[in-house]
């Protein structure tokens, strides 16, 4: 039975993490949310319904399926895919330790990191966002609901995040290793089947991580506006099997790594 | 100086000794393509202890054959095994195997000692300082360039540091993939020297070159592979002997080449005789057993002195010429 966790591994692979230039990149986008989200918030006018509408489109549409993935994306090519393109990974697969091995602690350190880059931020954004409103601001017009203003709404958006590191971290990883254009490939799922088709056709929505996270997001906070449509179960239930996948098929991938070879 | 006057090779001699002995490589009909195109084809080989040199053109088929043998391909067809086991799917190999691979690519973030002491740990090695610092000497490299980052390694010193971590398990089978690249003379008669000895004590040390210059001065068996093909296998002075279609070209300093050139075109074994400008005389022999045995007997019946006989075309560089030529 492998074990799980190298340490050897983890410790390589956060030092290539973070003392590469592109993962400067990665504090780019929680910056820019948090700037959003302390924006919003000084603005808000707790006497308008309207006002109530923004931290679910925030926390929601830019913190959830546009922040967590592109920062998961830059360290789950970088953890794994760089070392495929340069051949670098060689020096670890030619030695006795198991690919599932190398594979699963690779995954432990991306969704680490993904957690302290993009999830930390987005909870700092959804205490923010979701806190010290009044529970009853006046009239409202009923468009929106309005938020509780409880720890609730943010606990939803937390655990969202953090279940969507882990699944993206085990996908972007598991596309690190099948393609050599991991980034392409993984900026196409985010902005083309993401963003784009999984809002257009219903039916796709079961195979988007994104669609995951705001169902477990919705169906523990309550947050309005999020955009949700898959229930607590289904959204548990792919979660798992969607990083199960990746991580079982990403295994045999390396287990049957390649070196690209000269042609006589 | 013998293996046994160094600490560092004598305990690798040892040690590979201890971890069962000399391992052989053997292919069995190998075959492996890239699409349509074949890379190997049907390569049947057996590579024995001491070092093996592979030698071919650019795009011959060198490295497929390399990546075959450390596990990184699978074979298309046929079977490749290491010291009796496949290579394919089976990470237990590299307790036997050391990679140094062609690219330049390693963890230039890391210096040079944390490079080899995590290969060590993730070999499990039960006492990874001493491992590594025996593998940094192997190489030269215990100085204080070793606790420098790899980044700021010239590229002979990247490829030392990745023999090292290659080495640092000892390993009985040593696969190196050009690796004299970006050295300089004085690195390359190091890692000769160092590559030398360890086929000497038992290592099996398997190298890629299109350079004939290092594959002679390092190796006298040869595998030479052509378009994918093994055109040749052995001691590289044995194949020429062999070429009986080639005639073998001697350069030969007499005290009267002219009467010995005209006795020597007579005998059945001397294909042409012709006089060198600056003195002697290049014969070239169809038989190579045949003109050894008869030159002196000739040069006794005509009187003539004999001062010296070269064969003048027994460098790897005519073997491979006429290898890559038929």
């Amino acid at each position: 039975m492998p074990t799980v966790f190298h340490p050897t591994i983890a410790a390589i692979t956060l030092r290539g993490l973070l003392g590469r230039r592109r993962s400067l990149l990665i504090a780019l986008p929680p910056a820019l949310l948090l700037a959003l989200t302390i924006g919003l918030r000084a603005s808000t006018n707790i006497n308008s319904s309207h006002d109530f509408g923004w931290p679910g489109v925030v926390l929601g549409q830019i913190g959830l399926v546009t922040l967590l993935p592109l920062t998961a994306m830059i360290i789950g090519t970088s953890v794994l895919g760089t070392e495929v393109d340069d051949s670098s990974i060689l020096h670890l697969l030619a030695t006795p330790v198991s690919r599932a091995t190398v594979l699963t602690t690779k995954w432990i350190v991306a969704s680490a990191a993904t957690l302290v880059f993009a999830v930390v931020p987005i909870a700092i954004a959804a205490f923010i966002g979701t806190s010290g409103y009044v529970d009853n601001p006046g009239p409202l017009d009923m468009t929106f609901m309005p938020i509780k203003g409880d720890a609730s709404e943010a606990v939803g958006v937390i655990v969202a995040a953090a279940v969507g590191a882990v699944v993206y971290s085990a996908f972007f990883l598991f596309l690190s290793v099948v393609t050599k254009r991991s980034v392409a490939v993984t900026l196409i799922y985010i902005l083309v089947w993401e963003s784009l088709l999984t809002r257009q056709v219903s039916g796709l929505r079961l195979l988007s991580i994104g669609q995951y996270e705001l169902g477990l997001a919705d169906q523990i906070g309550h947050l309005p506006n999020l955009g949700a449509h898959l229930t607590l179960g289904t959204s548990v239930v792919m979660s798992v099997a969607f990083t199960l996948f990746a991580l079982i098929y990403g295994t045999r991938r390396l287990q049957s790594f390649r070196v690209s070879g000269e042609a006589a | 100086m013998t293996i046994d006057n160094i600490p560092a090779q004598r305990d690798a001699a040892a040690a590979a000794a201890a971890n069962g002995g000399p391992a052989e490589i053997v292919l069995d009909n190998v075959t492996h393509w890239y699409g349509n195109v074949v890379a190997v084809n049907d390569i049947t080989m057996t590579i024995g202890p001491g070092v093996t040199g592979l030698l071919g053109p650019n795009g011959a088929g060198k490295s497929t054959l390399l990546h075959l043998v450390s596990g990184f391909l699978s074979p298309s067809r046929g079977t490749v095994t290491v010291a009796g086991q496949r290579t394919w799917h089976n990470p237990d190999i590299y307790k036997v195997i050391g990679l140094v691979p062609e690219r330049d690519s390693v963890y230039a973030f890391l210096t040079g000692r944390q490079f080899v002491t995590a290969t060590a740990k993730l070999h499990k090695l039960p006492d990874v300082g001493a491992a590594t610092a025996r593998a940094l000497a192997m190489v030269e490299m215990d100085t204080e360039a070793a606790d420098r980052r790899i980044d700021t390694y010239s590229k002979g010193m990247r490829q030392r540091i990745k023999v090292a971590a290659a080495l640092v398990h000892e390993p009985r089978v040593l696969l190196l993939d050009e690796p004299f690249n970006g050295m300089d003379p004085r690195q390359r008669m190091h890692m000769m020297d160092l590559l030398h000895r360890l086929g000497d004590s038992g290592h099996t040390i398997v190298f890629s070159s299109h350079i004939l210059e290092e594959v002679e001065r390092l190796s006298g068996t040869v595998q030479v592979i052509v378009s994918g093909r093994l055109a040749a296998s052995g001691d590289y002075r044995t194949i020429r002997r062999l070429m009986t279609t080639r005639p073998h070209v001697f350069q030969v300093a007499s005290s009267d080449d002219r009467a010995l050139g005209a006795a020597l075109i007579g005998r059945p074994s001397v294909n042409g005789v012709e006089l060198t400008p600056g003195g002697g005389l290049e014969v070239r022999a169809g038989d190579y057993g045949t003109f050894s045995r008869e030159l002196a007997a000739v040069a006794r019946e005509q009187g003539v002195r004999l001062r010296a006989v070269l064969p003048a075309d027994e460098s790897l560089e005519s073997v491979f010429t006429y290898l890559v030529a038929s």
